[in-house]
């Protein structure tokens, strides 16, 4: 006689296959649970020691053209948008010299990298290679974690030429001594002076030049503030925009070693009183909420005749349909011109199966090819003097002319030795938000207080 | 024989009740297995690494209570995030709830175009918050902005709404209630005011009691359990606000609207200090336990249950 097989057999199997298809995969990955990552301990920046291990396995291998044999993969952790298509173009280029290497794109936006970026390394699951940028010190730490892999080996087999690059750009490629990246593109900063020529025009007044200081551009940006327009809108947020300010009138955010916040000191106060007399005193600035999306409406409205930013937003002021020029940003009371030179970098991790190969699209991202198609996608140019110099690019993107100007006397790059940048960024903005919604004077106290508390975080252990 | 064997078996009511046991153990296992190892295992670990300092990408290193002390005695911004989110809790809780019940008062009259009125004022529920934050920063911009441009139509100059330290925190409490009013609160309101009987009303009407009245003195005390529902889960939500601030004000200016969730959030996922967080996601989660405890032992003196026995009260 047949056995029936009811709804409580049903139930039965269906409960012994549900928990043991749960707990099989369970008990295997408790088992057979891959060793933790890479990633060392991070070397006492304050101390200055190399103490992060080299993750290098070894020294590196030739790297021949992978024709023919098993075919391999690159696995890229790229910032979603132009930059992701800047590094395909550079991709094409790979997968010339190297066909049968498979490339497999990973992006993410940019509010989410690093901590993906981070997540993925201590999950064991980073690509081979990954974009991050050194302004707010991401990439450094992610070296000194070991995250990335240090490259010193493979730049010395193969002699490259640092010169290509700007030195002061090339020198963030470093931390606790090692190499741990490529130039993916630089500029020098904030240090840009955007404005319509057609508003300067219409009020009779000369063109902005180099000559120009920024008492200057005080007195120019007066005068073309009526009838709701404002002379010129800085950037005066986060700690990377102050430091254009603080620079032109002598002084820094941090000492050179990173160690000490130095945003109370006289030349600091006056940079940053410099803008708050321009916001509440000669009001020819904006406050920060009547230009909260940044400088495009008004710049399109023809409300906003100058204003201060980067490479990047050379782009940004064509899509405004305004006619616009640029030249340095005035050289401050010292004779500084404020400025602070920031790279984007490639790095090969410390986790990639391949990093021979990886090296390799590092090396092409970084070359001259590469940093023009950063540029003619509209994302920060090669950090090369060939690129910014070139003059075919400066034929087509007449901006470029004068960053390789801005170039020639861009300021190094300073950040927190315990590699806290964006957190000392925070409490710097914050901080100093104070000031440009007016409530605080810089005459009181509040530069010793942000300063304290600049200093608190400059103090944590990196 | 076999046939006999599990007749004798069925027979036996403690077999069938282990058999019914075990089944009803499969069966909730999946939600079972999820919960030890999506939340109970999550909660233990963040227990833990409260106790330890951890980036993520090194191994966690034990330190007893110093994070608890370096929130509590160290951190200025600890205690700025604390009174910052409960002078929030304390605007839009209040107003919301009393918003929540107006508009559930309109609803249960029974006038005509019910239905649609309740869909609209639910629609703002539906928003996704970070849309809904962006659209309302554009309506608070002081110069363009549809309220400011309102306000000047009848003469009053509106203030500069996120930019100003004393006027952020009220914009991120009015986008506050209008994604919450019209929400679930209010259907909860709703069901609370349609089951209140008909016949209270009567005797209260019989009594000679006017609208106020019968107001205060029926529907307040029938609909004071689902208040308390409303108030407690409103508190807990109020507590934990966190998009609105990330997404329109970046935790500004000057710190006004650097709420509690915001501040473990930057801790953990910008800073990198997961030991830290976790210890501040700990001190958060006891001050909200204490606020529902709170709550509870104070019911006891404005909630009503229907059919309660008089000595209880």
């Amino acid at each position: 006689m047949p056995r029936s097989f009811g709804r409580r057999a049903l139930l039965r199997w269906t409960g012994a296959a549900t928990l043991a298809a749960v707990a099989t995969p369970i008990v295997a990955a408790c088992a057979s649970a891959p060793p933790t990552a890479a990633p060392t301990a991070v070397g006492s920046a304050a101390s200055g020691a190399a103490a992060t291990k080299p993750a290098t396995g070894g020294t590196p291998q030739a790297a021949a053209p992978a024709t023919g044999g098993a075919t391999s993969q690159l696995r890229l952790n790229i910032r979603s948008g132009p930059y992701n298509d800047a590094w395909a173009k550079v991709g094409d280029l790979f997968k010339q010299k190297f066909p049968s290497v498979e490339l497999k794109w990973e992006p993410f936006p940019a509010s989410e990298l690093t901590q993906k970026l981070e997540t993925m390394a201590a999950g064991n699951t980073i690509g081979d290679l990954y974009f991050i940028n050194t302004f707010q010190m991401d990439h450094q730490r992610f070296g000194a974690l070991g995250i990335a892999k240090a490259l010193d080996d493979y730049a010395k087999k193969d002699a490259i030429d640092w010169s290509q690059w700007f030195k002061v750009a090339v020198d963030q490629l470093y931390a606790n001594g090692k190499l741990y990246g490529m130039l993916d593109g630089a500029s020098p900063g904030r240090a840009g002076l955007y404005y319509s020529v057609e508003m300067f025009q219409e009020a009779g007044i000369p063109e902005p030049d180099e000559s120009w200081t920024l008492d200057k551009l005080a007195e120019v940006g007066q005068k073309l503030s009526k009838d709701g327009k404002f002379g010129f809108r800085p950037l005066a947020g986060s700690a990377p925009e102050l430091l254009i300010w603080v620079r032109a009138f002598g002084g820094d955010i941090y000492s050179k070693d990173g160690k000490k916040a130095t945003v109370n000191t006289p030349e600091a106060k006056a940079g940053l009183t410099w803008i708050y007399d321009g916001m509440y005193k000669t009001k020819f600035m904006p406050l920060p909420d009547q230009a909260k999306d940044g400088f495009s409406t008004l710049f399109a409205a023809k409300k906003l005749a100058m204003h201060n930013s980067g490479t990047w937003d050379a782009n940004a002021s064509n899509a405004t349909k305004v006619k616009w020029n640029i030249v340095p940003l005035p050289k401050g009371p010292t004779g500084i011109r404020g400025s602070m030179a920031e790279a984007n970098t490639i790095c090969v991790t410390s986790q990639s199966k391949n990093p021979d190969m990886a090296w390799e699209f590092a090396k092409l991202d970084a070359s001259k090819e590469g940093g023009i198609f950063h540029l003619d996608l509209g994302v920060t140019p090669g950090g090369r003097p060939d690129v910014y110099n070139d003059s075919k690019v400066q034929e087509k993107y007449f901006w470029m002319k004068q960053w390789a100007k801005i170039w020639e006397g861009a300021l190094p790059f300073n950040g927190p030795a315990n590699y806290r940048g964006s957190e000392a960024s925070d409490t710097m903005q914050q901080g100093f938000d104070a000031l440009w919604i007016g409530q605080a004077k810089p005459d009181g106290d509040i530069f010793d207080k942000v300063n304290a508390a600049v200093q608190k975080v400059l103090d944590k252990p990196a | 024989m076999i046939g006999a064997r599990r007749a004798a078996r069925a027979g036996s009511r403690g077999g069938l009740r282990r058999r019914e046991a075990i089944e009803g153990f499969l069966l909730v296992s999946p939600w079972g297995l999820g919960l030890l190892l999506f939340i109970v295992g999550p909660l233990l670990a963040s227990a833990y690494l409260s106790l330890a300092e951890y980036s993520v990408l090194r191994p966690p290193r034990f330190v007893g209570l110093d994070n608890y002390a370096k929130a509590l005695f160290e951190d200025p911004i600890f205690w700025q995030a604390i009174q910052r989110t409960s002078l929030y809790v304390v605007m839009l809780v209040p107003l919301g709830l009393a918003a929540s019940l107006g508009c559930a008062l309109l609803l249960n009259r029974g006038v005509r175009g019910t239905n649609l009125f309740r869909t609209l004022f639910f629609l703002p529920t539906l928003t996704p918050i970070v849309a809904g934050a962006i659209l309302w920063t554009w309506i608070f911009q002081p110069e363009v902005g549809l309220l400011n441009y309102a306000l000047r139509a009848v003469g009053i100059q509106g203030p500069r709404w996120l930019s100003s330290y004393e006027w952020a925190l009220p914009s991120l409490v009015i986008i506050g209630l209008w994604g919450s009013v019209g929400g679930s609160r209010m259907i909860i309101f709703l069901a609370g005011l349609q089951g209140v009987p008909q016949e209270l009303f009567d005797a209260a009407a019989i009594d000679g009691a006017n609208n106020w009245q019968k107001f205060r003195n029926v529907t307040l005390p029938m609909i004071s359990p689902t208040m308390l529902f409303n108030l407690v889960l409103g508190i807990i939500a109020a507590f934990k606000v966190f998009a609105v601030s990330y997404v329109a004000t970046g935790g500004g200016p000057a710190y006004s609207t650097w709420f509690f969730v915001y501040h473990i959030y930057n801790q953990a996922f910008k800073y990198s200090q997961m030991g830290y967080a976790s210890a501040l996601a700990w001190i958060f989660c006891v001050v909200i336990l204490a606020f529902t405890f709170l709550q509870f032992r104070l019911s006891n003196r404005w909630v009503h249950y229907e059919g309660e026995r008089e000595d209880r009260l």
